[in-house]
């Protein structure tokens, strides 16, 4: 990845792709971790509907709570800490597998038994 | 389009002679299509499926323009008009179904022809008094 | 080879996309009711189209984002959901008019209750999307919807006056509500924004790259010049038999007339199996164009080449806008005045899908040596302006004229 980069512009909102380059993912929000007077750093990505409302306008935040989940971690919002992150371009590289990292929420195995698609 | 908005609600106020002309001008449109599908059977140049149902969508443009004629109220001075378009659209109904019933009969297509032929002239006709009238 | 035959998918693609029952509908009414007098407002819809199609097409071979990947990142969240909430309503409006023409045609092949064949075509369309893979599925709806060339024929045929065919391509300023109704259908119904969702992310599916991008633009120009070739046909012929004789073509049945008065049973059969397939192939496209938007919302695993196990919620999500579409179906508005309002709505939603990738189109850090070049960016701006333009005038329009019935 680039030494320095925007993060809203090239990280926010980015596909994630796992090491096996499955997309599982947005980058929903994202985790700065520091002290009032530190240096904030980018400790953890967030992905899931649950982190949606956060970031939607405040007028619209219960309406978006309502339809699209409160913050649950591990359930409507998974976070994957940045040291998972391998690189920054076209999309957000992982650097294991998807179900490693919880981010398995798509498969849906009674498709699998169907033939042909 | 044929329906206009308010054609399935009755009394949505008095149909002026503007709308009447509307009226028969769709039922004019329909005359003529209806003619170039029995062109297409007297000339054994067309598929009786497609004549079928397709007539039988026109001749239920015509019943469905006849009543919503007959439903609504007209100003004064022009029932005369009114009450003979709803008579031409029964006709051209009647016309059409024909054609939905011998979709392929060429004897029964050059009448139903003929009929529309008549029938179209006899709303040109209706639609300049309509005209001249107001 | 492999070149003329990527040619091949572009022009079936826009084939089977550019022409729907929406341009079937707005091009055969304007020939019926304003004869020539509409043809200019064809190639602006085409070009508008054209432009559109090929900065999807290269935004996805060189950065691998399909528009709605390019939406979510460029626009953020929150814009983001619009775009898809208005995106998604619309493309609903766009699968149940395409199910519902495929349901009209069905009936003019066999003669039975509509409801029946809107179901059949629904349970019929799915199956095929689900056994054929993605290049199959193009070149099938594609290679039959060719057969709408009948309608070119027709216009040539009939020996239109090219004098009043030139006169039509000068635009007129008419006080008409109605003319310019139709101006703006004709526009939109050129540029349903379905067709660059599901060609772009078609792009991705093909594995485009760098490389592929000649391909893009041979596919821009030919491909939807030759839709607007077919829409232009299917103008010129009403022009010539309906406007005289006063047909008014208010039933998607009115419109295989122009093929069967000229050339009879054959004629009508070709006219007839065009518009199956054009359709159908219109249903597909825009059914996946709502599950592509979704799932690159998202972010989850989406494309035909995944399988359908590959990627679960993707195939949920198209076989989901068809039941849906079907349902909207079922309430028994007509197919027609449903193909209108998918139509202005469409174009009404149009600007806000069009500008993101036309400022991704021009920025070097995603685009590198491929951004926007002189005429792609200065195009693609005024292009624009007339977007916002149209959008802002087609729903007063539409009111005005009562979608159409004048």
């Amino acid at each position: 990845m680039d030494e320095r980069f925007d993060l809203v512009y090239r990280l926010l909102d980015d596909q994630l792709v796992d090491v096996d380059g499955r997309r599982c993912g947005r980058v929903d929000d994202v985790e700065l971790t520091g002290a009032a007077g530190e240096p904030l750093v980018v400790t953890g990505l967030l992905t899931g509907r649950g982190a949606y409302a956060a970031r939607l306008p405040a007028r619209w935040r219960r309406l978006a709570r309502a339809l699209f989940g409160r913050d649950v971690r591990g359930s409507t919002a998974r976070r994957v800490p940045w040291t998972e992150v391998s690189d920054v371009g076209v999309t957000v590289a992982l650097r294991r597998r998807a179900a490693d990292l919880g981010l398995d929420g798509d498969d849906w195995r009674p498709l699998d038994r169907v033939p042909g698609g | 389009m044929v329906a206009c908005g308010c054609a399935l609600l009755a009394g949505c106020g008095p149909l002026d002679r503007a709308e009447l002309g509307r009226g028969v001008e769709s039922l004019s449109a329909l005359a003529a299509e209806g003619q170039l599908l029995a062109d297409g059977v007297v000339q054994d140049r067309t598929r009786s499926t497609y004549t079928r149902v397709h007539a039988g969508t026109l001749a239920g443009d015509a019943a469905h323009e006849a009543q919503k004629l007959a439903d609504a109220t007209v100003e004064v001075g022009a029932d005369r008009e009114r009450d003979e378009a709803v008579a031409v659209a029964q006709r051209l109904d009647d016309a059409l179904g024909e054609l939905e019933t011998f979709p392929s009969g060429e004897r029964t297509a050059a009448d139903v022809h003929r009929a529309l032929t008549k029938i179209a002239d006899d709303l040109e006709r209706l639609a300049g008094r309509i005209k001249d009238g107001s | 080879m492999k070149a003329v035959l990527q040619i091949a998918l572009g022009i079936i693609a826009a084939i089977g996309g550019f022409v729907d029952i929406g341009d079937l509908v707005f091009n055969s009414q304007a020939g019926a009711v304003f004869g020539y007098e509409l043809m200019w407002a064809v190639p602006i819809g085409v070009l508008g189209i054209g432009l559109y199609a090929e900065m999807c097409g290269r935004v996805a071979a060189v950065t691998k984002r399909p528009v709605f990947d390019v939406i979510r990142m460029r626009m953020g969240l929150t814009t983001g959901l619009i775009v898809l909430v208005a995106s998604l309503f619309v493309n609903l409006l766009t699968v149940a008019a395409e199910i519902g023409g495929v349901g009209l045609l069905l009936q003019l092949f066999f003669d039975a209750p509509f409801t029946l064949f809107a179901l059949l075509g629904a349970l019929a369309l799915a199956t095929i999307i689900w056994f054929v893979p993605f290049e199959g599925l193009e070149r099938l709806f594609g290679y039959a919807g060719l057969a709408l060339f009948v309608f070119v024929a027709a216009a040539l045929y009939l020996g239109p006056d090219w004098h009043s065919v030139a006169r039509g391509f000068v635009p007129e300023a008419k006080s008409s509500t109605l003319y310019w109704y139709f101006v703006v259908g004709l526009v939109a119904a050129a540029l349903m924004p379905y067709e660059v969702y599901f060609y772009s992310s078609g792009a991705v599916e093909e594995r485009w790259g760098p490389g592929d991008l000649r391909v893009n633009r041979l596919n821009a120009v030919i491909g939807y010049g030759i839709g607007g070739l077919l829409s232009l046909g299917i103008m010129v012929s009403a022009a010539q038999l309906f406007a005289p004789a006063g047909v008014s073509p208010d039933h998607l049945g009115t419109v295989p007339l122009l093929a069967q008065v000229p050339f009879g049973e054959t004629g009508l059969l070709l006219a007839l199996l065009g518009m199956l397939f054009a359709i159908g192939g219109a249903a597909v496209d825009a059914s996946f164009a709502g599950a592509y938007s979704i799932a690159q919302f998202a972010g989850w695993e989406w494309g035909k080449y995944r399988r359908a196990s590959g990627a679960p919620r993707f195939t949920l999500a198209w076989l989901l806008f068809f039941a849906l579409g079907l349902i909207v179906l079922m309430t028994g508005i007509d197919p027609l005045d449903l193909t209108e309002y998918s139509v202005v709505l469409s174009v009404v939603a149009l600007p806000l899908t069009y500008l993101p990738v036309l400022l991704i189109a021009r920025d070097r850090t995603f685009m590198g040596d491929h951004v926007n070049g002189a005429i792609a960016g200065s195009l693609g701006w005024v292009y624009f302006v007339v977007l916002v333009v149209v959008a802002v005038v087609a729903i007063p329009l539409l009111l005005a004229t009562n979608a159409g019935a004048g």
